[in-house]
């Protein structure tokens, strides 16, 4: 099923572009659903979500790093990263926050030569 | 044969092997005072045992290299590392994690530091030291590379080439602690490491 952006761009924050893919069987299912479903279903808004589930499905860990790379020299937003990584992106902050408080102890405490020994 | 001693920083299973596999292991086996726990040892001897023959380059040889490493290490006369019996012992999977949080529960005061390799234990543990006030910092394996950059006994490059190692060897679990740790100090891995490390990064 091939599928293309109609822009390539570094913000994901603006709902107002679209992804266009070919949909046969998969189109009219959508329909099918919301037709019968009360209420209806939100086909964007599952295609989105599902988009998201999908991408992060497919990141191995070259691509994870490579995302994170990219992300932490300025040449991807936080919102795309976001996407992909969701809350890794979080927990690389903590780790930050931690590592720094770390580093700010005495190291030589930890030596075997500051006991004398 | 290790002590029962209490050392500042507290090591797991991951943490130890991870850097029993850099090539600094030999300098940080003997300035480095640690503490782990009996059940971590125990992952150790399981991890030697579990495998006799394990292909070259494999992660089960990985494990099991670095697993002796540590346990001789622990094992000999004099050792600076010590091991602390951790009573009930905790089975199961996430015994290591478990026997960290029973040691800190029983000792929070002898520590500064614990490291430990898996994101999600780290946060485990953050969150016990976090409910209790304890005064502690939960890093990643790098921390120990660390400690010898920031008392001189290595250089950036030899830092770089042992924290590097464990990208190549985690993948985004090893990153998530080596990035921080670069960005942290900071030092610029990427332009100091030849070609050879190139696998480490996605190309640019």
């Amino acid at each position: 099923m091939p599928l293309h952006a109609e822009h390539q761009c570094m913000s994901g924050s603006s709902y107002d572009k679209t992804i266009q893919f070919r949909a046969g069987a998969e189109k009219e299912a959508a329909e099918l659903l919301d037709e019968i479903h009360i209420g209806g279903v939100n086909v964007s808004e599952l295609a989105r979500v599902g988009l998201v589930e999908m991408l992060r499905q497919s990141l191995d860990e070259q691509d994870k790093i490579a995302v994170y790379e990219r992300y932490s020299r300025g040449e991807i937003g936080e919102d795309v990263a976001r996407v992909l990584l969701g809350e890794k992106l979080d927990r690389m902050e903590e780790e930050k926050e931690s590592f720094e408080a770390a580093m700010e102890r005495d190291t030589s405490e930890f030596l075997t030569g500051s006991d004398g020994e | 044969m290790a002590s029962e001693a209490r050392y500042p920083i507290l090591a797991d299973t991951s943490s130890l092997i991870a850097v029993a596999n850099t090539a600094q292991w030999k300098l940080l086996k003997d300035v480095i005072h640690l503490t782990t726990t009996n059940v971590c040892k125990h992952e150790l001897q399981n991890h030697v045992n579990s495998n006799k023959y394990p292909p070259e380059g494999s992660r089960e040889h990985y494990l099991k290299q670095g697993s002796q490493r540590v346990l001789e290490h622990l094992d000999a006369d004099s050792s600076p590392w010590s091991c602390v019996t951790v009573v009930p012992r905790p089975h199961g999977p996430d015994a290591g994690e478990q026997s960290l949080k029973q040691e800190l529960s029983e000792h929070a005061s002898s520590y500064q530091i614990v490291t430990i390799l898996d994101s999600a234990a780290r946060r485990s543990i953050r969150r016990l030291i976090d409910d209790n006030g304890y005064d502690i910092d939960v890093v990643g394996p790098p921390y120990l590379l660390y400690i010898l950059l920031d008392n001189d006994l290595i250089e950036k490059p030899e830092f770089c080439e042992a924290t590097v190692r464990m990208i190549q060897t985690e993948g985004w679990t090893g990153y998530e602690v080596v990035k921080n740790a670069w960005t942290s100090i900071p030092v610029d891995c990427s332009e100091i490491l030849d070609d050879e490390y190139d696998d480490a990064f996605p190309p640019k």
